[in-house]
């Protein structure tokens, strides 16, 4: 840097402050962005957003890793004013004070003209002062609600279970709070009023410094410590510190790592069988009840009325052969080179032979196939009485 | 969402091709009708082949073989029968009386309508190894009439279990009968006795629930078995999607202000259901992730499926007494308090968890305040300094 750099640049914010302040952006951002599309899960664009993180289960994962560096980041910030106040003996600066509500007080007047000057503020300014203290209460409130959240059990187990929600509610409601004081507040300050850029640099130019905080440059400075007084507070200040952060340390271990809250797969709260007939169901394929029961028992010559024609001759025969022959045992279609059609083909018989032998029942196939069942147009016990005591009475065509 | 209650309405097979309903319908995906529809012009192209030629359906009255007279002469005869195989008697009667009654008989349906492998005698060989097999080969001539019915089994519930080995799954004709086949009634007992003859567990756990009680009373206002697992593209809890659309099915009936009106239920219960963490994430995976499984519950896992009361009844899971035994099956180690961080499906009100309604408030309140305040600051502070500015550029030029 060169030398007129240095007298006109006065260092606002260690280096140190500058990576608290960046730990700070890159865990606000993801917080914000995967909390919002939680609270607002319904919208089409936190739906294109969780997609892009891979589910809502991958945007929680990311919310509670992002969740558990802050308070890493809140541990190392505790040190780091204690190290500032305890070790370097630097007075405290960001102290909210009566002379911050006077302030306040007088920029409202010079904002409403009726005072000619803004008021000369310190090393922060009371709006400055009203963002950080903003973001700690806020930083405090998320690490507690977000701790219900993350442990509802545990929290139940100390809390009213109305806790739970409450904490969800004011989770979300103090993260819109927070997202918008944010995009107001501090980008109208450091932003938009003019870009400020000293917590990237680190630096102010006097001018800035003269005209933002002139009570910063006139402080009474104390004596900077000797190299031995500072190695002997920095000797007490660490171990101490070091204590203190590995107990909050241990605190954010629980704090992610407390409870299980569910297991992985739900129980059905019942199950029946799936498939259980009811006994009497019957196969579709048979056609009612009745015939399915009736079908495979019935014996014909049990529930079958026999009526012998009284004029047994080809005229009562032929009818019944028509009805349930003549499709196969046809004149066209002589299966098995037997036709059914006329006397003359009846008695012709087919390729085994005579189907009738006139007077012998007993050996006319015509019979013994049909008493056999199961023949294709099968004869019912009444029509094969009638043809038995047709062919008895010689097979008379008239 | 489709948020029509009346899935039965896709019950409507008054005259063939009429589409299954828009429930599940809308869900299927585009390459599940894409085979559909192939198989539907593979089928036309079929039956058309079948009208040209002389010996088809067309002239089906016209020729004896295909005459209903001419199969009946021989099927109308009891104890027809075929062994199988297995062991079983494939019965081959047909009642003509029941088939005259049924709705293909009314319309003098021909038989080789359906029994399309028939062409006369002798008939082709029966190679079914079993009644059931030979149930499954016929159930698919169906299709020749009612494609859209069809097609939209092909991915349903049942053919996936049938494809998977399952061959007692149900095909049309164990829900619609085969000889006896009717017009369907539309009568929600009815429904829930087709369903029972396979799944009369089900049925019974159904039966003593507070809908099914209501039906056997006679009020059809409650939910059938078809009302939420659809009927032709029935689903069931074997479906991922099932488990996590399931919600929107109950918010069908539940979320309908004129039907809860009646029995002064709620309708809040949906909507104060996905606002909450369960409900949110399971919307959330219904929409982005429908194919993934989430352990957040869904209504039927605190209430009961088919088994469920009203939460009034001391039987029902969500019972006063018994819901932290039901939040435990999910949360092991839940305790007393722990049911309370839900909120029983009431909008926080001053009444109902005032707590949550007070948080709610406060943010309500603190946001607008906070956030005007801030801006009424930088509208004062930018409105001055822009009269700074143009003074100071003033006294320059001067």
């Amino acid at each position: 840097m060169s030398s007129t750099a240095e007298s006109t640049s006065i260092l606002r914010f260690t280096v140190s402050d500058r990576l608290e302040h960046i730990a700070q952006i890159t865990t606000f951002v993801p917080l914000a962005v995967t909390g919002l599309v939680q609270r607002y899960a319904g919208s089409g664009l936190s739906q294109g957003i969780i997609t892009l993180f891979g589910g809502i289960e991958s945007v929680r994962i990311i919310h509670r890793v992002f969740a558990a560096i802050l308070m890493v980041a809140v541990v190392y910030h505790l040190g780091a004013i204690g190290y500032r106040r305890f070790v370097l003996n630097i007075p405290r600066s960001m102290g909210p004070s009566l002379a911050d509500l006077r302030a306040a007080g007088q920029t409202l007047a010079y904002n409403l003209r009726r005072r000619d000057s803004r008021p000369p503020q310190g090393r922060y300014t009371f709006e400055e002062k009203i963002e950080y203290w903003s973001l700690v209460w806020g930083t405090v409130l998320m690490v507690a609600t977000g701790f219900l959240l993350w442990n509802p059990i545990a929290g139940a187990k100390i809390l009213p279970g109305s806790f739970i929600p409450a904490a969800r509610a004011a989770h979300g409601g103090e993260a819109v709070l927070a997202i918008l004081a944010i995009l107001v507040w501090h980008f109208y300050h450091v932003h938009l009023k003019h870009f400020n850029k000293s917590i990237f640099t680190g630096y102010m130019t006097l001018e800035e410094m003269e005209s933002e905080h002139p009570l910063a440059l006139t402080m009474e400075v104390a004596d900077p410590p000797s190299q031995d007084e500072l190695r002997h507070r920095r000797n007490r200040y660490v171990p101490l510190y070091s204590l203190g952060a590995f107990v909050l340390l241990i605190g954010i271990w629980l704090f992610v790592s407390f409870e299980d809250t569910a297991i992985t797969t739900i129980e059905p709260l019942e199950s029946p069988a799936v498939y259980a007939p009811i006994p009497t169901t019957t196969m579709p394929l048979a056609t009612t009840t009745t015939m399915a029961t009736t079908g495979s028992t019935l014996p014909s010559t049990t529930t079958t009325v026999i009526v012998i024609a009284e004029d047994l001759t080809w005229a009562s025969i032929g009818p019944i052969f028509e009805a349930k022959c003549l499709m196969c045992h046809g004149a066209t279609n002589q299966t098995a080179g037997l036709s059914l059609a006329t006397f003359n083909d009846t008695i012709a018989g087919g390729n085994d032979g005579p189907g009738v032998v006139p007077g012998d029942p007993g050996t006319s196939m015509i019979v013994t196939i049909q008493e056999a069942g199961g023949h294709p147009g099968q004869l019912d016990a009444n029509e094969i009485a009638n043809l038995r005591a047709w062919i008895d009475a010689g097979a008379p065509e008239k | 969402m489709d948020t029509d209650r009346n899935i039965d309405s896709d019950l409507n097979v008054a005259t063939f091709d009429r589409p299954d309903g828009p429930r599940w319908a809308a869900r299927r995906s585009s390459v599940r009708r894409l085979t559909a529809g192939a198989f539907a012009l593979i089928a036309c192209t079929a039956l058309l082949m079948l009208a040209f030629d002389p010996g088809g359906v067309a002239s089906a009255q016209d020729d004896a073989r295909f005459n209903n007279d001419t199969c009946l002469s021989c099927h109308d005869v009891p104890s027809l029968e075929v062994p199988l195989p297995s062991g079983e008697t494939l019965n081959a009667t047909v009642d003509s009386d029941t088939y005259a009654a049924s709705v293909h008989g009314q319309l003098e349906l021909p038989c080789v309508l359906c029994h399309t492998d028939i062409d006369g005698y002798p008939h082709p060989e029966v190679v079914a190894e079993t009644l059931r097999d030979f149930a499954v080969e016929r159930y698919t001539s169906c299709f020749g009439c009612h494609q859209d019915q069809y097609s939209a089994t092909v991915d349903n519930v049942h053919a996936r279990a049938r494809a998977e080995g399952n061959s007692a799954a149900a095909v049309c004709t164990d829900c619609h009968g085969a000889h006896d086949v009717a017009r369907p009634s539309h009568n929600d007992v009815d429904i829930t006795q087709t369903c029972r003859s396979c799944h009369s567990e089900v049925y019974d756990l159904y039966a003593g629930s507070v809908h099914g009680a209501a039906l056997t009373d006679g009020n059809t206002d409650v939910p059938t078995c078809t009302d939420c697992h659809g009927v032709h593209d029935s689903q069931g809890p074997t479906d991922t999607n099932f488990h996590l659309f399931s919600p929107q099915l109950c918010a069908d009936c539940h979320a309908d202000q004129e039907l809860m009106g009646k029995y002064g239920i709620s309708t809040d219960v949906f909507d104060t259901y996905v606002s909450d963490f369960h409900g949110s994430t399971v919307v959330l995976f219904e929409e982005l992730a429908p194919d993934q499984e989430t352990n957040k519950p869904v209504c039927v896992d605190c209430h009961g499926v088919h088994h469920i009361t009203a939460p009034t009844d001391p039987e029902s899971s969500v019972f006063k007494e018994n819901i932290l035994s039901t939040c435990q099956r999910c949360h092991p180690d839940a305790t007393t308090n722990f049911p309370a961080a839900w909120l029983s499906h009431y909008q926080p009100s001053p009444g109902k968890t005032t707590l949550v309604f007070v948080v709610r408030l406060f943010y309500r309140i603190l946001i607008p305040v906070v956030i005007g305040a801030m801006l009424v600051y930088i509208i004062f502070d930018l409105a001055r300094r822009g009269r700074f500015h143009r003074k100071a550029e003033r006294v320059q030029h001067s």
